[in-house]
């Protein structure tokens, strides 16, 4: 049986596709290589801010994100106008942020 | 019936949606996927070909089979045990997908969207062909890693041609976060394609364009916003300058609503974020659909009711 990784064009795991977990920014120290290995298409990124989550924790009552130091409070009633303005767009390419949750379908976890 | 949220713990649309169901009475379970398998399990038995069983959290419990929909909302990757080798892990995460992902797709619920459907819609040369297919225009675009091909494709340019990612548009080296946009390709860019071959790259015509517009899609709900530039990053691509947008509601015209709902239908996507340019001419050129896309950004924006429509259609539910 091929593994996943190794089909090139439909891996299985793509069918349900699994996101980096919450905030996550893997560090990589690995520099780009030279120009004739580098991806022509990779010229013209720019180095972005790495977003972070604020201070919060899940309220499995409301089954909502709430304030970090008031349970009863839901992040989204503590700062409503930083919804979606600021850093919660992760899932599209568009939007304030340009991830894309259907692209990080790992094989592997990335736990350590 | 309860509507099953798959979204990670902070997701302050999920939160929005989630709140919209309760509010209205709609028995809700929201989980995230990284609390399998610790925090999350599945008790699932094929009974007359249909799984039925249960999902379990610490705190909560569905049945499967009063599973009304699912909102497939960016979960995260399984939160295995501590300790696991790195095969173990492999092995486990494998399973887990196959197992829970398997039985949870097929539920004969209505979805948003089918982790399926998404996961095939991602690949944008699938899109574009079918959006093509639908009756909607779309940019001279060309996949290749070939640079004579490159040559030919801007020498036949007569707007000139942009690069643009197939893919997610962000990359992770050298201890930093970097983020693409769509490029303008210049001469010297063209006199100078050193590692176009080591890979696809995607270029298209550049679209003369008056404003860009983002149809949110929603059941049989459209959303449709236009979105002005105000800078000269943000007319090439306005994801690199929000600061100098703004947004308008919209009408699209006639064959263009005809034509998304075709792609829907063929995509088989009930939820879905459309992003077109519209021309000095009124034209309208479809570049993308996001299966995944956002929305909640144009809502508070524009007050249209996306999160009320959204939550209407989970609600709602549907057998397949």
């Amino acid at each position: 049986m091929t593994a996943f990784t190794d089909d090139p064009l439909a891996p299985p795991s793509s069918q349900f596709p699994l996101a980096r977990p919450g905030w996550t920014a893997p560090e990589e120290p690995e520099r780009p290589s030279g120009p004739s290995t580098r991806p022509f298409g990779l010229r013209f990124m720019r180095t972005a801010p790495t977003m972070r989550a604020p201070g919060f924790r899940y309220s499995h009552a409301l089954q909502m994100s709430v304030t970090a130091d008031r349970p009863d409070i839901p992040m989204i009633d503590r700062a409503p106008m930083m919804e979606w303005s600021t850093i919660t767009n992760n899932d599209g390419d568009e939007g304030p942020s340009e991830d894309f949750g259907n692209d990080y379908c790992p094989d592997q976890t990335i736990q350590p | 019936m309860t509507v099953l949220v798959l979204a990670q713990d902070f997701d302050r649309t999920a939160d929005h949606v989630v709140r919209e169901l309760t509010v209205g009475g709609v028995p809700v379970l929201r989980v995230d996927l990284s609390w399998f398998p610790q925090r999350l399990s599945i008790d699932a038995e094929l009974r007359e070909g249909r799984w039925t069983g249960r999902l379990c959290t610490p705190h909560r419990q569905v049945a499967l089979e009063d599973i009304r929909s699912i909102w497939h909302r960016s979960p995260a990757a399984f939160d295995l045990p501590v300790g696991m080798s790195t095969p173990e892990r492999v092995h486990a995460h494998r399973e887990g997908k196959i197992g829970l992902g398997g039985v949870l797709a097929s539920l004969p619920v209505l979805w948003a969207n089918h982790p399926g459907r998404s996961a095939d819609a991602v690949y944008k040369p699938l899109q574009l062909a079918v959006a093509a297919g639908c009756g909607l225009r779309v940019p001279r675009t060309l996949i290749s890693n070939s640079t004579a091909a490159a040559h030919r494709f801007a020498d036949q340019s007569a707007t000139g041609a942009v690069i643009k990612m197939l893919g997610a548009g962000t990359i992770h080296e050298d201890h930093s976060r970097k983020v693409s946009f769509t490029h303008r390709l210049t001469g010297g860019d063209l006199d100078d394609l050193a590692g176009f071959d080591v890979t696809c790259h995607q270029m298209q015509d550049w679209v003369p364009k008056s404003r860009e517009a983002r149809v949110v899609v929603i059941g049989e709900t459209l959303f449709t916003v236009g979105i002005h530039a105000g800078s000269a990053a943000s007319h090439v691509d306005w994801r690199s300058d929000h600061s100098a947008v703004h947004y308008e509601r919209l009408e699209p015209p006639g064959e263009v609503t005809a034509g998304i709902g075709r792609l829907m239908v063929r995509l088989g996507l009930v939820y879905g974020a459309l992003d077109f340019v519209i021309g000095p001419d009124g034209s309208w050129t479809f570049l993308e659909i996001n299966p995944g896309g956002q929305f909640g950004w144009l809502q508070l924006h524009t007050g249209l009711p996306m999160t009320a429509t959204l939550a209407g259609l989970l609600a709602a539910g549907a057998t397949t």
